[in-house]
C-alpha cells in the first residue's frame, strides 16, 4: 500500500492511494497518511481508483482523518472507487462522513460547495 | 476440475492473512467465481481474522486459525475455527448507520461489514473444543437489497 500527495491549490491536496487498504496496508501508511491529511490543514480529495480492497480498518483511517479536517473547517471527498470499495461505502452509509463521488472534477467541486 | 474445498491454517499475523486471502482468491477464481464475490469473501475473512489478531484473548501464544471454504454454485460456505476465548459475533448488535465516528469506530465496523456480505449460520464449539463459526457468502454479483442502504 502506498500513497502520494498532489497539491491542487493553496487550500487543497489530492491524495492518490494505491494498493490494498487492509490490515497490512493500513499499518504501512497510517502514520504518513494521517500526517498528510490531518496535519496538513487543507481540504483533500482522495483518489481511490487504485485501491483494490478496503477493510473496516481502512475505512476507519479515512473517516478519522476526514473528521479532523471537517472539524477544522475543511472538507474531504473521495472519488473513483472500484466496485468492491464503493460497495463497502454504500453498505456502511458513509456519505455523511466521507462523500464518495464518481470523478475528480466532481470531488473538487464538492470541496467548494 | 479444481477441488471444491479449500483449507488453510492462518497464523495470526497480518502478512499471513494476506497470503491466505491470495490463496483463497485463486481457489475461487479457479471455480469461475465473479471477482466481486471473491472480494466479498476476502473481506469477510479479513474482518474475522483481523478481529482475532487485534481483539481476541488467548491462553498463551495464539495458534493459527483454521479456515475452510467450500465452493457452491449458490453460495461460498466458510468455516473459521480458533482457540480464543469464545465470542459469538451474532450477539453483537449492529450500530445505527451512518456509524458514529467516535463510538462505533472504537468498537470496529468489521462485524457489521461481515453481516452485510455474508449470512452468519452458526457459532459454537468444534469437536476439539475450539470455536467454530460457519457462514455463507451468496455466489451472485448483486448484494441482497437490505444489505446496502
Amino acid at each position: 500500500m502506498r500513497f502520494e500527495v498532489v497539491e491542487l491549490s493553496p487550500h487543497a491536496n489530492k491524495l492518490v492511494l494505491v494498493g490494498r487498504l487492509d490490515t497490512q496496508g493500513v499499518g504501512a501508511i497510517e502514520t504518513g497518511f494521517t500526517a498528510a491529511v490531518s496535519a496538513a490543514g487543507r481540504s483533500a480529495v482522495l483518489d481511490l481508483s487504485g485501491v483494490e480492497f478496503m477493510s473496516s480498518l481502512g475505512l476507519r483511517l479515512l473517516i478519522s482523518n476526514a473528521q479532523v479536517v471537517t472539524r477544522r473547517g475543511g472538507r474531504v471527498v473521495a472519488f473513483g472507487a472500484q466496485p468492491i470499495v464503493a460497495e463497502v461505502f454504500r453498505a456502511m452509509a458513509l456519505d455523511p462522513l466521507l462523500p464518495l463521488v464518481g470523478g475528480e472534477a466532481e470531488a473538487v467541486s464538492r470541496l467548494a460547495g | 476440475m479444481p477441488a471444491d474445498l479449500f483449507s488453510r491454517a492462518i497464523p495470526l499475523q497480518a502478512a499471513e492473512l494476506s497470503a491466505a486471502q491470495e490463496a483463497l482468491a485463486r481457489f475461487l477464481e479457479g471455480h469461475g467465481v465473479a471477482p466481486i464475490v471473491t472480494q466479498r469473501v476476502a473481506l469477510v475473512v479479513e474482518e474475522l481474522v483481523a478481529n482475532l489478531i487485534h481483539h481476541a484473548r488467548f491462553e498463551g501464544p495464539p495458534p493459527p486459525a483454521r479456515l475452510t471454504a467450500a465452493f457452491g454454485t449458490a453460495e461460498i460456505r466458510l468455516r473459521l475455527e480458533d482457540a480464543a476465548a469464545p465470542f459469538d459475533p451474532r450477539e453483537r448488535p449492529d450500530p445505527a448507520l451512518p456509524p458514529d465516528p467516535v463510538r462505533d469506530f472504537q468498537g470496529g465496523l468489521g462485524l457489521p461489514l461481515v453481516r452485510r456480505m455474508a449470512e452468519l449460520r452458526s457459532y459454537g464449539p468444534a469437536p476439539d473444543g475450539w470455536n467454530r463459526l460457519e457462514l455463507a457468502v451468496p455466489n451472485r454479483r448483486e448484494l441482497a437489497p437490505d444489505s446496502v442502504t
